[in-house]
This record gives structure tokens, sequence and C-alpha cells, in this order.
């Protein structure tokens, strides 16, 4: 937007001020992140000590206890596992979805995936238990993974239209005409060109799964169970372990903190993709 | 960016040719079968199967028995606790949405001034809505415990006073609302900043020109055209609203009493907890209802037609 | 020796023999229990157990289980919250992935022993090649052995007990000269006595801390309070009694002294969060199960050891029986090693386990480990046992209304005491709630 005339001094100031406030604002929703590292810094006796102390010795203690009592290292395991599973197959099924969508206008075809997006999965998770149970899915990578799919399908779908629209239609005709059939011609040219869009995708749907914590709750056994029930249960039957908790939501808040700031440019465009016109 | 009209005006027809046919046959048909069946398999099943059980009364220590509608009218009829959670879904929803999308628009309004570090901000706003749900949950409930809670100390330290957040009827759903507004308000942001971002210039500069004051400009131009990317982020964040579970799972399992259970932790309290199968089924199909009919309803008042 | 004494010798000898073939043989028929009967077939036997101090202390012996007898134990731990809906999915759809179940028979027994989940034992017990000769059943109290039956149907093995106790700060009580409370008024009197303001006018020590959730109340002493006042869970027809005027008294009581003398927010306790506020010097008095004793023992967690005292759970004006948990460990009928988990289970709860974890600090459930020569020499806590014992003598198991959905009804229970604490009418919410009941029972109980 055109900016407003005036004294050039004016148009600093006033640009400063509204920096500050942008910033203070996202200070304000930072404070939660901050908050959290700095009790996982502290020792119990700081934690819980009224009026809370500001100015303390760090400790590293919570973070080993985290790992040190429960099989923390393999509930990440299980994390991983499931992520990229339900990464790696919802963009298997969804990249050629969202391609036909895209090139197809297939306008009905898009809806009914996407109502998958909307549906809510605590209506399905009974009759998915017993069902699982049946084939023998509890507790294992498989049907916990299989579950992700209905989350991450609909997000590869809805995501990826956007991308694939991008990309003219001329170049898939030039290349059909050179002989390509059109899967060769998607892997080989509609992904790379949208490389981009399938690496924020792959990044959201890895994240989201990472994040989930219902399914896990309910599908997921001694086996399999990922990091976000686990430190559910950091509730332990001694005190409640403020400096542990923290510790714990610290390192499970790890990865996406990591993904973002490596791949925040793409992930935007991705997220904001589904909704900006052209 | 080219706009989706001059692609599809430059593209080539669709003809006769067989050659041509058959690669549309894969592309329309195959290309998105797969995801379709899983989608299928997921999702119909389970609600086939839900239907069914919703006609018997099936607690876990009887064998189920066949009560037809009897789950539909007794929850209708006689369940106070249903109707209940109906409205505290509304409400939670109620004042999560508008807040979000009232606040995330006023933020993107500030981070589009060309801020310094702009691009900073962007990166660290987008922590709130990927970091784990229930990780940030345990975190705010400690931040927000009544005694020996930080932000009730920095409260009383600046002279307000404190409250007692998830503890009290009145006060547990609006705390799982900041909650939700924390996390969910920089996605409307993101949004809304790349809407305006695209927005063409002419319309400001001829409101410059005639010397419009800003807050005409924002409500006469800019509202109007970033219209079409809030609607879409505010459906699909208000059926998501509908769907919350971690976070009140998390800060009040539904308490204290009944003051936060929404329709959604209903369900899981009759099926997972209380192993009332029959009727949590029946009550997860009014659920299911209740989403798509509030999502038919939404589409429905968006005024463009979905990009799809 | 002439003929006729070597053929007396031969007859001796012979008799001798027949004797001991016929005693071998005899204690052959009768049946040699062995541990090691099921070695080298491999088995794995997998437990789930309600998180507890003592889930986590036997974990630990596994491999010595397995030593013995050759079968491999696999015991998990979930928090209480998961604990119901884990198990009731797996009754749901009939698998057998867990053989033996950590469980509070009072609490969901009925439900899952009428769902055909929990097998009954008494086929077991009885059985010597089976059961170790040792096990002796009556060196359970009576209540405990009650505690874990249904309907005289064995559904459970004993290995834990709670009984409610008060824990007080002693120094406190010397310092501002207070009488130890032994009745329920006593108790408020000396809440409102130990409520102990700052110099800035905050209160830096509340009178007393307790549960609040409505979910967690239930667990707490909430049927002592209901006893000693005279009420009941159901009358003598059966119907729901929580609205009757002793049971109204009993609510009102409770709440009235968590509400002017407990901390804010305490609707938002579970029995750690309200401990927590004990162990960090912030409360004068706590009611609640004497198995928790261990939060203030550590010097890394908590700011009051050697200042906390224990005494028995207050009478009330009409009883005095404190309320008691039992714990014990079931089979499931979809155990597909069900003789090996039968192993696991007697041997965790046999004389020699339990005297190992009372020893441990736990609060077990054989007269012998209480009494035993051993736990007295080792006991750091003499006073905890002493009151433990004495309560436990007097103690009502049933501190949850024998019905099958005692979840849900423990539930509505408590949205009437937590009503109150926020300060609604308690006789209103009591009436609502045993209305609420009836519909329940009506809904659950067996028709037949």
């Amino acid at each position: 937007m055109p900016s407003a005339a005036g004294p050039r001094w004016r148009r600093y100031v006033s640009r400063l001020g509204l920096s500050v406030l942008a910033w203070l604002t996202v200070g304000v929703f930072m404070s939660a992140f901050l908050w959290m590292v700095l009790t996982a810094l502290k020792t119990q006796a700081d934690n819980t000590a009224v009026p809370p102390v500001w100015i303390f010795t760090p400790t590293l203690e919570n973070f080993r206890s985290v790992f040190a009592g429960k099989s923390f290292g393999r509930y990440l395991f299980n994390s991983l596992v499931v992520g990229m599973g339900s990464t790696i197959l919802g963009l298997a099924l969804g990249l050629p979805a969202a391609h036909s969508i895209a090139r197809h206008r297939q306008r009905g075809l898009a809806l009914a995936i996407l109502f998958a997006r909307m549906a809510p999965f605590m209506s399905y998770l009974v009759p998915w238990f017993i069902l699982f149970r049946h084939v023998g899915l509890i507790d294992t990578y498989m049907g916990l993974t299989a579950s992700h799919l209905v989350i991450s399908v609909p997000l590869v779908v809805w995501l990826m239209i956007g991308f694939f629209e991008d990309i003219p239609q001329e170049i898939e005709e030039a290349a059909g005409i050179d002989g390509c059939s059109r899967v060769r011609c998607f892997l080989q040219i509609c992904i790379p060109l949208s490389r981009n869009g399938v690496i924020a995708t792959a990044v959201l749907t890895f994240l989201f799964s990472w994040n989930n914590f219902l399914f896990a709750l309910i599908l997921a056994g001694p086996k399999t169970e990922t990091v976000p029930v686990a430190v559910y249960s950091f509730l332990s039957y001694e005190q409640i372990d403020w400096g542990g908790l923290a510790a714990a939501a610290t390192i499970i808040s790890f990865p996406a903190l990591v993904f973002i700031f490596l791949i925040h440019k793409q992930i935007v465009r991705g997220l904001t993709f589904g909704s900006v016109k052209g | 960016m080219a706009s989706h009209a001059e692609l599809t005006a430059r593209a080539p027809l669709v003809s006769g040719r067989p050659y041509k046919r058959k690669r549309d046959f894969q592309t329309r048909v195959l290309f998105p079968a797969p995801a379709l069946f899983a989608i299928f398999l997921l999702l119909l099943f389970p609600t086939v199967y839900n239907v069914y059980m919703s006609f018997f009364n099936w607690y876990i220590a009887n064998p189920p028995e066949f009560v037809g509608l009897g789950n539909y009218l007794q929850m209708f009829l006689r369940d106070e606790r249903f109707w209940g959670s109906i409205g505290r879904t509304a409400y939670l929803t109620g004042i999560t949405i508008p807040a979000e999308v009232i606040l995330g628009t006023a933020i993107a309004l500030l981070f589009g001034q060309r801020v310094m570090g702009g691009r900073v901000l962007r990166v660290l706003f987008i922590l709130p809505m990927v970091a784990t749900p229930v990780a940030m949950a345990l975190v705010w409930t400690m931040i927000l415990t009544p005694t020996g809670g930080i932000l009730n100390h920095l409260l009383e330290q600046i002279g307000l006073a404190p409250s007692l957040w998830m503890t009290h009827p009145r006060t547990a759903i609006p705390s799982i609302a900041l909650v939700d507004i924390w996390q969910w308000t920089p996605m409307i942001t993101l949004i809304v900043l790349a809407g305006l971002e695209s927005l063409p210039e002419e319309p400001f500069e001829a409101a410059l020109i005639d010397g419009a004051s800003p807050l005409q400009v924002f409500f006469k131009i800019t509202l109007p055209l970033l219209r079409p990317s809030l609607a879409v982020a505010m459906m699909f964040r208000t059926i998501d609203s509908l769907k919350t579970f971690d976070l009140i799972y998390v800060m009040t399992q539904g308490g204290p009493g009944t003051s936060s259970e929404t329709l959604n932790v209903y369900v899981y309290q009759k099926g997972f907890n209380y192993l009332h199968l029959g009727y949590s089924s029946a009550l997860a199909l009014v659920l299911l209802g209740l989403v798509f009919g509030t999502s038919l309803v939404l589409s429905h008042f968006r005024e463009r037609s979905w990009r799809y | 020796m002439n003929t006729r004494e070597i053929a007396r010798l031969c007859k001796l000898v012979l008799l001798g023999i027949t004797a001991m073939s016929v005693l071998w043989c005899g204690v052959a028929a009768a049946g040699e229990f062995n541990w090691g009967r099921l070695k080298g077939k491999n088995i794995t036997v997998r437990m789930i157990a309600q998180k507890h101090p003592w889930a986590s202390l036997v974990s630990g012996w596994a491999d010595e289980f397995e030593k013995l007898t050759g079968i491999k134990a696999v015991i998990e731990s979930i928090p209480q919250e998961q604990f119901n809906q884990k198990i009731g999915v797996e009754v749901a759809s009939g698998a057998g992935q867990v053989d033996v179940i950590s469980t509070i028979p009072s609490q969901e027994g009925a439900k899952f022993y009428l769902g055909g989940y929990y097998a009954p034992l008494e086929q077991y017990l009885k059985d010597p090649t089976l059961t170790e000769p040792d096990y002796d059943l009556s060196d359970f109290p009576n209540p405990v052995l009650n505690g874990n039956k249904y309907k005289g149907t064995m559904i459970a093995v004993p290995w834990g007990t709670e009984v409610g106790i008060l824990y007080y700060r002693k120094d406190l009580f010397e310092k501002h000269r207070v009488k130890v409370p032994t009745t329920l008024s006593e108790l408020e009197d000396a809440a409102k006595k130990l409520t102990l303001k700052g110099p800035d006018g905050k209160v830096e020590v509340y009178g007393i801390t307790n549960r609040g959730r409505r979910e967690a109340l239930g667990g707490g002493t909430l049927s002592a309070w209901l006893h000693n006042f005279g009420g009941d869970w159901l009358d003598k027809q059966g119907n729901p009694a929580i609205n009757s005027r002793e049971a109204v008294q009993a609510w009102e009581a409770y709440s009235r002294v968590v509400r002017l003398y407990g901390p804010p927010g305490v609707t938002g306790f579970q029995w750690y969060e309200a401990g927590s506020m004990m162990a960090q010097g912030r409360a004068a008095m706590w009611v609640d199960s004497g198995g928790l004793g261990a939060l203030f023992l550590d010097p890394e967690k908590a700011k009051v050891v050697g200042k906390i005292s224990y005494a028995k759970f207050p009478a009330g004006p009409v009883r005095d029986t404190p309320n008691m948990l039992i714990w014990g460990l079931a089979l499931s009928t979809f155990s597909k090693n069900k003789e090996a988990a039968w192993f696991l289970m007697q041997w965790l709860t046999n004389k020699k386990q339990q005297l190992r974890a009372q020893m441990a600090g736990g609060s077990t459930a054989r007269t012998s480990a209480w009494t035993s020569a051993e736990f007295k020499a080792a006991d750091k806590n003499p006073e905890w046992t002493k009151v433990c014992l004495d309560s436990m003598k007097i103690a009502d198991p049933e501190w949850l209304p024998p019905i099958v959905a005692a979840i849900e009804a423990k539930e509505l229970i408590g949205g009437v005491v937590q009503a109150g604490i926020l300060g609604e009418n308690v006789k209103v919410a009591a009436d609502k709630a045993a209305a609420e009941m009836k519909v329940l029972m009506e809904t659950t109980e067996k028709k037949k």
C-alpha cells in the first residue's frame, strides 16, 4: 500500500512506533514459549517458589529426567515413524488427486475430499477401534498411520491444488506431445516444478501427524505410543513436576521450531495458498 | 502470477482424439482414485457402524439390547447434559472465532505496515499454530494455575484481580478460549497478510487522491477486498473449533462439573469413559450432523464460489 | 540269621518300600506346586496397572519372576484417567492382549466382571497344582477379601489397601496450640484457626487442602464423610440415597470446610495438586488416602519433611468409619495364558512379595506384612503404621455406591460436592444428582 505523504522524519517515527507495537504483540504471543523454556531450566525448588524467581542458576536436570525415567526415546521414535509414514502415504495418495483436481477442475471431488478434513474424528473412534481390533491393527504402526491418512490426504490435496494450478498447462501438453506418459509427466515435470509446495506440504503434514493426540490416545498401545500421549502421562503419582513437564513440552515442540525456521517461506505460501485467489 | 482465467483460456480444448481421452482417463480417474478409496474406507464404514450401533443400548456390563430410536429420544428429550454440551460448543466457538478474526486482521494490518524486521516477526508468529497442542495446553495449564501460576501473579503485580481460570465454571470456557485464541490467531493473520499483499494498488491510490481517511480506506476498500480470504479462513476455523478436543481434555476434562464439556468431549466421556457404547454412537452421529450442517450453512454464506 | 528272621526282614523291607511308594504317590497325587512348571514354554504375560508407586516398584521385579518361573512379565503403568478408557475398549472388542489388570474392584469390578472380562478366581485358588500351598487366603483381613469379591465371587486377589487418614503439620498445631481434631466439627475449627495470614494480609498457610475435581472427589475421603454423618449410598430399597438429610449434611460439611479454608482453585485439584500444597508448606491439614504419605518424605520434593504427623480420620456425629480403598489383581477372561498370568498374580500377592512391598513403604493387603517383625524393625514411620492399622480395623470398604455404573455415579456425586465448594445450593444439586443416578441405574443395572 502506498504510504501517506508527509515529512520524512514523521514517516520514520510512525514506522518506528508501529514496529515497536508489532514486536510487543509478537512478544506477548511468544511469552508462553519463553516461560516454558525458563521453567524447564529451573529446579523444582525454584519453580515452586512464591513469589516467582527470575534470576536463577539454570539446570539441565529436568531434561535429563525426561529421558531417564520413561522410555521417552522410544516415544520420539514412534512419533517419527508414524509422522513419516503418514506424510509419505499422504503425499502418494494426495498429490495425484490434487493434480487431477487442478487440471480438470473437479469441484465435486475436491468437495468430497475436503469434507473428510471437516469430519469430527471423535465420531469415528469407537468404530475404528473395534474394526481395527478385528483386523489386528491396534498398537501397530500401520494402523496408526492409516488413521492419520484421514488428516494427511485432505491436507495434501488442499495445499497442493494451488501449487499445481500454477503450472501452465502448456508445459504438460508439450511434454505429452513429446511422448511422455501422464504418469511420467506428472513425476518428472509437475512435481519438480512445484517442489517448494511439495516440501511445505510434506513438512506441514508431518507436523500435524506429530502433534496428533486423539488417535494415538485410542489406537496406540505400549509399542506405538507417541509423544503427545506420553507427555500427558507425565502427571505422575508424585508431585506435579513442573520442570519435567516444561522440559517435555519443550522437547516435543522442538521439531516444529526447527522446521519453521528452515522452511518458513514455503509454509506461509502453502498455508495461505488454499484461501487466496490469484 | 497468471490468473486462472488466463491459463484456462490458453489451454487447448479437450478434443475427441482417442489418445488424449485415454490419457485424460488416467489422470481424471486413476489419479484421484486411491485417495478417494482410502478416505471412503476410513470414513464410510465407521459411519455405517455408528448408525447401526446407535439403535442399541449397549452398556459394557450387559449385552447389547435393541432400542430403536430410544437413544435419540433419550438424548433430545431427557438428556440435559446433551443440550448443555451443545450450548457450550456454541459458546466456545462463538467467542473464539470473532476474537481470532478481529485480532488476526488487526495484527495483519500492523505487520503489513512495512514493519522493521517484519520477516522475522512473521516466522516467529507461526510458532503457536504448529507447536504441539497437548504440550502447549499443559504449559498454559501451569501458567493459569490460580495459586502459584505466573499469570495470576503478574495480574496481582499490576493491580488487577486474579482469576480462578480453569477451576471455576464461569471462567472455564473463557480460559480454554484464551489458549485457543493464542494458538490460532496467527493463522488468520497469515492468511490476511497474504491477502493484503496481493491486493491491487489502484483503489488505494485513488482513495488517497480523493483524500479518504485511513478508517474509510479500511472499511470501504480493504475489508471488502479481503472478504474472500477471510471467509474461507473463518469457515475452516469454525469447523475446527467445533472439533476442539486436545485443549479441553488436557486443561479441564470438561470440568469443573460439566461447565466446559462440549459435544465432542461428551461423546468421548460416554464412549470411552463410561463405556455406554450405543448411546455414544448416537451422540457421535449428532456431532457429525452438527459439523456438516454448519459447514453447509457457512459455505452458503460465502459470496464467491470455492476456489476448489 | 535264620530263615524266619530273614523272612521277617524281607517283609519289613517290602512294607517299608510299599509305604514309601504310597507316600510318594500320595504326594504326587496331591499335586506338587512347582513355580517352574511353565518354564521353557516362552510365555509372556502382560499386566496393565493404574499408575501407583506399587506398580512402579513391582515392575522392577519382573526379571526375578522370570528367573523363577521362566515366564516373561511385562508391566505397564497408565494414568488413572486413561485406564478406564483403555480397559473398557479392550472389553468391547474381546482382544486378548492384556492378561493381568491391576484394578480397584469396588470401582470397576462389577462392570468388568459382568461384562465378562474379569475371570472368577476360585478355580485357581482351589487348585493345589496352580496355587502355592503357602498362599494362605486367611492372611488377608476379611474386609480386604470382601473388597475383592462381587456377590461372593472372588474377582481379584488383593495387593494394596488405602485407608483415609488425616495428615497434619504438627509444628503448626503445637505453635498455635490447637488440638488435633478427632471429630469433623473439630476439623473445621482447626482449619479456621490454622488459616495463617502473612504480614501483608495474604493467606500464607491454608487451614486445609483437599481434592476438588469432580472425578477426583470420590476417590478421596468422601465416603468417610458420608458414613460418619450417618448417610449411605443406597437406601434399603436400593434407590440412591445421596440426597438424604444425612448425605446432604455430609456434602455441606465437606464443601464448607474446603470453600472457607481451602486454597482458591481447589476445584481443579486432583490428589497430587492437593498433596503438593501440603508438601510445599501451604496447608496445615489434608485428609486423603494413607498411601500417599511418600509425598512428604523426600526432601528434594517436599519442604515439610519431618513436620508431618498422622491421625485417624475424624469421627462424625453418627459413626466413626474411615474409608478404605482396596486394590487387587484381576485376570482377563480373554487371556491366552491364564495359568501363567495366575502365577504372576499370586507371586505378586504372596507373603514374601507383599512383605517386600510393605518394607519399601507400601500399604499392602496382608496382615502378616504389617505385623511382621522385619517390618516393625525397619519401620521408619511407626506413627503412620499405627494410624493405618488402627483405621483399617474399623474402616468401611464401601467407598463407592455398590452399583455397576460406579464410575459415573462417582462423578455425579463429585459434582454435588463441587457445587457446594463453589457456593451453590447443595440440596438442590444432590436432588438432581439422585434423580440422574436413578436413571443411570435403570439403564445399566442387569434387569434379571
